[in-house]
């Protein structure tokens, strides 16, 4: 009968493979906090050697990838409700690779800095001010499991919104937060259309370039691209430090 | 499907709001003039460049803008 009926009364839609895999990935990710180990060595068999990529290319070198990720398979087996799995943290506001990567990141990071000032710290020019080493020095990492790349990541791309020139700022946030028409802009600061346009391409190249120089002069061991900066920030958990 | 300066934007915000803690800035009847003729594109020079540097600094105060130039959508199509 189905067969037989007009093309408008019948559509059948197959169900978005984005959409199945999520549901997949979501029901694995249950059954690892529940405790199901045969579901973790699926979880990590199907992430670790993109997770071990992904460190590396932002700057850990093999061994440490290794170390870190077995540190955080490690935490993702619970032990009781005294040491809940890591897995618990993750809200599934993004795909779980995305966020273990994060996650992975931070840890490599705190690991690095820990390593690198077991010794006694270099004399700066700032020695004796607020900015000088000791300030700067994370304190030993709680249960936080990404504090350290959030402050890099936030105080790198505040920098960079600072250093904007304020028309270029205050016509993005019209125009990509507000949904005011670049058309609407041009009237209220008197551009042509095509000086708008100019002006908020150019500003986002510079947030871009901006944003990833501030990144690296505050953490030279860390590598990211822009767009792992924004999947970072995306992937942003929001509620985490709360 | 976010922007990405709606992305990075609402990230800081985020934590923004955590580290500084967020006081909207008083809206005297001078600053909401001000505004408002900024919105309808009638200021120039150094009065528009001192309401950009407000914005720049109170961000807050964009949506105020915003919703002055879309009262003109409306008043446009009367």
């Amino acid at each position: 009968m189905i067969a037989n009926s007009p093309d408008w009364l019948v559509t059948l839609v197959p169900m978005p493979a984005d959409s199945e895999q999520e549901q997949e990935e979501s029901s694995l990710v249950e059954r690892c906090q529940d405790g199901d180990r045969e579901a973790l060595s699926e979880l990590r068999e199907r992430n670790n050697a993109s997770l071990r990529n992904i460190l590396i290319a932002r700057g850990a070198n093999s061994s440490e990838a290794e170390e870190i990720l077995a540190e955080v398979w490690a935490k993702c087996v619970p032990g009781g409700e005294q040491h809940p799995s890591l897995l618990e943290k993750f809200n599934g506001n993004c795909k779980v690779q995305n966020w273990l990567a994060r996650v992975a990141t931070n840890r490599w990071l705190d690991a690095k800095r820990q390593e690198k000032f077991r010794g006694e710290p270099p004399v700066t020019a700032d020695a004796g001010s607020r900015t000088e080493f000791f300030y700067r020095v994370p304190a030993t990492p709680k249960e936080d499991v990404d504090s350290t790349l959030v402050a890099l990541l936030r105080d790198s791309l505040k920098a960079a919104f600072a250093s904007c020139q304020p028309e270029a700022l205050v016509l993005l946030r019209l125009v990509y937060l507000h949904d005011v028409t670049q058309r609407e802009v041009m009237r209220m600061v008197g551009w042509s259309e095509s000086k708008v346009s100019r002006t908020l391409s150019q500003a986002l190249d510079h947030i871009h370039t901006e944003t990833l120089k501030q990144l690296k002069q505050r953490e030279p061991m860390l590598t990211l691209t822009w767009q792992d900066f924004q999947d970072l920030c995306e992937s942003d958990p929001g509620g985490f430090l709360s | 499907m976010k922007n990405t300066f709606q992305l990075l934007a609402g990230f800081l915000e985020r934590y923004e709001d955590e580290v500084e803690g967020r006081e909207l800035p008083e809206l005297t009847p001078e600053v909401e003039s001000r505004l408002r003729e900024f919105a309808r594109g009638n200021l120039r020079g150094a009065d528009q460049a001192a309401v950009l540097d407000m914005l720049k600094h109170n961000p807050q105060l964009i949506a105020r803008v915003a919703e002055e130039a879309k009262k003109l959508r409306t008043d446009a199509g009367n």
